[in-house]
């Protein structure tokens, strides 16, 4: 083969590597950036960064989605939290509350899974910061009729709910600022 | 002369006209361009900016219209009375309707709430907002705790409705004191409509943010409540209150326009606009500029070649009138056409024209005239020349002559020098010659004594020649008879040696008895022996004496006959002596005669040594002049030759001039 051949098929190639390799064409997961026009940037699952996120949003959410009144440690979820909403939930000592109310309810609940939909990245005030979207499904093994009724559900039942989790990364690594579930969703 | 080449023109002005004109078209037209383009692209800019005041002016006249109606429903709410300190059911339910009523007119309008420290009226009604007590909460206390009546929250996205919503909060005062606030909560989805709806040219678009640069209002719903994701324009954002900002975004260069919003709301706006849309109006309006100055360049073109041509062609007219001029004819004149500085320039051409035919010919005929002149100063140059090579030849000869006269004279001078030098000579020599006339009379007269003396002595050797003669004739007989005795001595010595011999031989036959007689005959022939040696030599002697005797014999003879000789040459010379003596005083006398002679030679040659002297004075003299004169002359040559040198060129060049001339028709 002649040495133009050679470079010719070279240039090709480098020429279609680099078509693959075109914002139209880069693969799409479930983790992105935004840029000013609205257009989506996708992250690798792999990155730093978003596995550090997820890391912290999975911990919260297996934490605050499991609950055993039988147990001690219910509602551990404060290591997760960002100094603001941490002092706030320290103040209205929420994780308390619920716990009581997880004694009281005797409810036992099991995550059975959860999905997240997107993990956008962006920043705030300058600092890195991540907004993670996941819904996830919980089955109520027991808990007090009066509860139940309230939720109108029984027993060994099932709800999806989503939760919408605003991260930023602070010295102490990825902390939630702000959680915010969606209604329970019964699955029949 | 060699025919000059026909000139081509290159480069010619006809080219030169059209090339100015096209390069002052095209660079004023390129500037013009670059000015309008950068102009045009300033104006689309400050256009863009306009267009983007426009609409956030309406935004803000949106927004300021509902917060003015807010304000004044707030206003009313307070002088409607149903705002009481106590209020029983009745009075709630009036409450309700009355908010219910702005509501139905505003709709807008999310919540209308009257909170006192002790409860809160909301409506649309919320069960669960109506057991609060705010009068335990900070946020109550903190308002009651504000100077001012009024204030506004922030905008803020409504948990329930998930729109951006605005607050009004109004200190409720009876009698001056403080009761409670009435709040309204007031949509700004349709100012969020307003905004999203709004595009700027073709892509562009509207966005809210705070003073943080965190984005409040944006098409894309990802962005809310997130930092303005291009850092550049988040700082920019952040850290002015309007103004223009050109930055690099990630796809492409945006062109931003901030402006803050003068209302209660800190919002800022900001348009943005991809750069290129900007540049694409001025690129759209650079083309048609181009169009426009390409067809004015090309009309300008045109324009400069139909001017230029009609420029070129009377140029050109004049340039064949000059062609003629330029191979002599001054007869022509330029036809005229136009009436422009080319036409003044035409008229002018041909006066000159004119005034050179004129002064052409005259010049002609005084070239002429002229080489007529050169041509008889040539000839009487060239007869000049010829003259004065023969009066140098002449003069050569002259100087020949005098050369020669001068060496002559130099020669006589010399010889006379030399004769005077032999005179002085002969003059010394005679003197000489009579000193020596004395030693020789002299020596004359002593060499006759000693001729005299020379005859007694040779008398006296004569006589004692014979003398000799007689003793040696003497000493040859004693020899002889020396001779006779050694013969005889020989003869017995020849005798006693054989007797000897014999006696040995006797005495050896004796035996022991005549031992002692061999011995004695032994010694007698030896004797013998010697005494015939002995004899042998004193014969030799007296033979060689015998010898040297009659040699001497001989010689005495011989000196006996030389000094007769000797005699007679004595006499003969003695005679001589006298006869020279004789001679002598002859000569001397001749001497004193030449002496005489030489010393008046002397005195002649005196004169003439002065006259020689003058004479080569003169032949110098002569010579020097001749010399000078041949100098003079060569120089005169010489002259005479760059003289005619000169005339011949002058000759040749007066032709040249004639010729030249004649290329000039003038008649």
């Amino acid at each position: 083969m002649k040495k133009k051949e050679l470079i010719f098929m070279a240039m090709a190639l480098m020429l279609l590597t680099a078509c693959g390799k075109s914002e139209g064409e880069q693969q799409v997961t479930a983790n992105y950036t935004v840029n000013i026009d609205g257009e989506r940037t996708y992250i690798s699952d792999d990155d730093e960064q978003v596995v550090a996120a997820k890391e912290t949003a999975m911990g919260y959410l297996t934490n605050y989605a499991n609950k055993d009144y039988t147990k001690q440690g219910n509602m551990e979820i404060l290591p997760y939290l960002a100094d603001k909403l941490r002092t706030t939930y320290e103040q209205k000592n929420t994780v308390g509350v619920n716990q009581e109310s997880i004694r009281n309810y005797e409810l036992i609940e099991k995550m059975e899974s959860y999905e997240i939909s997107y993990v956008q990245m962006y920043t705030l005030y300058g600092q890195p910061a991540a907004d993670i979207f996941l819904s996830y499904t919980v089955q109520i093994e027991t808990a007090t009729e009066a509860y139940l009724s309230s939720l109108g559900m029984s027993a060994g039942d099932r709800y999806k709910r989503t939760l919408t989790l605003k991260l930023e990364d602070t010295e102490e690594g990825w902390k939630i600022n702000k959680a915010s579930l969606g209604a329970r969703e019964v699955i029949k | 002369m060699a025919k000059d080449k026909k000139l081509k023109v290159r480069y010619g002005l006809k080219e030169k006209i059209i090339t100015l004109v096209a390069l002052a078209v095209i660079l004023s037209s390129t500037i013009v361009s670059a000015i309008a383009y950068s102009r045009s692209s300033t104006i689309l800019e400050e256009s863009a900016v306009v267009s983007m005041d426009d609409s956030m002016n309406i935004i803000e006249t949106q927004i300021s219209n509902l917060l003015d109606s807010t304000y004044n429903i707030a206003k009313m709410s307070l002088a409607s009375g149903y705002l009481a300190k106590d209020m029983d059911e009745a009075a709630e339910q009036a409450l309700y309707k009355y908010f219910a009523e702005w509501t139905e007119n505003y709709p807008e309008i999310i919540n209308m709430i009257y909170s006192r420290p002790d409860t809160i009226y909301i409506y649309p009604l919320n069960p669960a907002m109506r057991e609060q007590v705010p009068g335990n909460s900070s946020w109550f206390n903190e308002r009651a705790a504000e100077e001012s009546d009024y204030n506004w929250l922030q905008p803020y996205i409504d948990a329930a409705t998930n729109q951006w919503c605005i607050t009004l909060y109004h200190k409720v005062k009876v009698d001056g004191q403080f009761i409670g606030f009435i709040e309204i909560d007031v949509s700004l989805a349709h100012i969020e409509e307003m905004i999203q709806s709004i595009t700027l040219g073709e892509t562009g678009y509207l966005m809210i943010s705070d003073f943080d640069g965190i984005v409040g209002i944006h098409q894309n719903k990802d962005l809310l409540n997130k930092d303005i994701p291009d850092e550049e324009l988040r700082q920019f954002v952040s850290n002015n209150t309007e103004g223009t900002l050109s930055y690099q975004s990630v796809n492409e260069r945006k062109f931003v326009v901030l402006d803050t919003l003068d209302t209660a709301i800190q919002w800022k706006m900001v348009g943005i606009v991809p750069e290129e849309e900007v540049k694409s109006q001025s690129k759209a309006l650079l083309g048609k500029i181009m169009t426009v100055t390409i067809g004015i360049v090309i009309i300008c073109i045109i324009a400069a070649i139909l001017i230029a041509s009609r420029i070129t062609k009377e140029i050109n007219r004049f340039m064949l009138h000059l062609e003629a001029m330029g191979a002599g004819d001054l007869k022509g004149q330029l036809d005229i056409h136009s009436k422009d500085e080319i036409g003044v320039m035409g008229h002018i051409l041909n006066k000159m024209t004119e005034q050179l035919g004129s002064l052409i010919g005259g010049g002609k005929k005084h070239s002429s005239d002229m080489l007529d002149h050169f041509t008889e100063l040539s000839r009487m140059s060239a007869s000049c020349l010829e003259a004065t090579s023969e009066i140098a030849v002449t003069i050569d000869h002259v100087a020949e002559g005098a050369q020669v006269q001068s060496t002559e004279v130099e020669s006589m001078v010399t010889n006379f020098g030399e004769l005077s030098d032999s005179m002085q000579e002969i003059s010394d020599s005679i003197a000489e010659i009579g000193q020596q006339f004395v030693v020789t009379q002299e020596v004359q007269k002593e060499s006759l004594k000693i001729v005299d003396q020379l005859m007694e002595t040779t008398k006296e050797t004569s006589r004692t020649n014979e003398e000799v003669k007689n003793a040696i004739y003497d000493i040859d007989h004693s020899s002889s008879e020396i001779d006779m005795i050694v013969k005889t001595i020989t003869e017995i010595a020849e005798q006693t040696n054989l007797l000897s011999l014999n006696a040995s031989i006797e005495a050896a036959r004796a035996g022991e008895m005549g031992r002692g007689f061999v011995v004695v005959a032994e010694e007698v022939r030896k004797l013998a022996d010697e005494t015939a040696r002995f004899t042998d030599e004193i014969k030799v002697i007296i033979d060689k004496m015998k010898s040297q005797t009659k040699q001497a014999v001989k010689q005495v003879e011989d000196a006996k006959s030389v000094m007769g000789e000797q005699v007679e040459t004595a006499k003969k010379t003695r005679d001589s002596f006298t006869n020279l003596e004789g001679a002598i005083h002859s000569l001397e006398q001749k001497v004193e005669r030449i002496g005489t002679a030489n010393k008046e030679m002397i005195a002649v040659r005196q004169n003439m040594d002065a006259i020689t002297a003058s004479l080569a004075e003169k032949a110098e003299e002569n010579m020097a002049a001749t010399e000078q004169m041949n100098a003079v002359t060569e120089e005169q040559l010489a002259i005479f030759s760059q003289v005619n040198t000169m005339i011949t060129e002058l000759s040749t060049y007066a032709k040249e001039l004639n010729n030249e001339m004649n290329v000039f028709i003038t008649d």
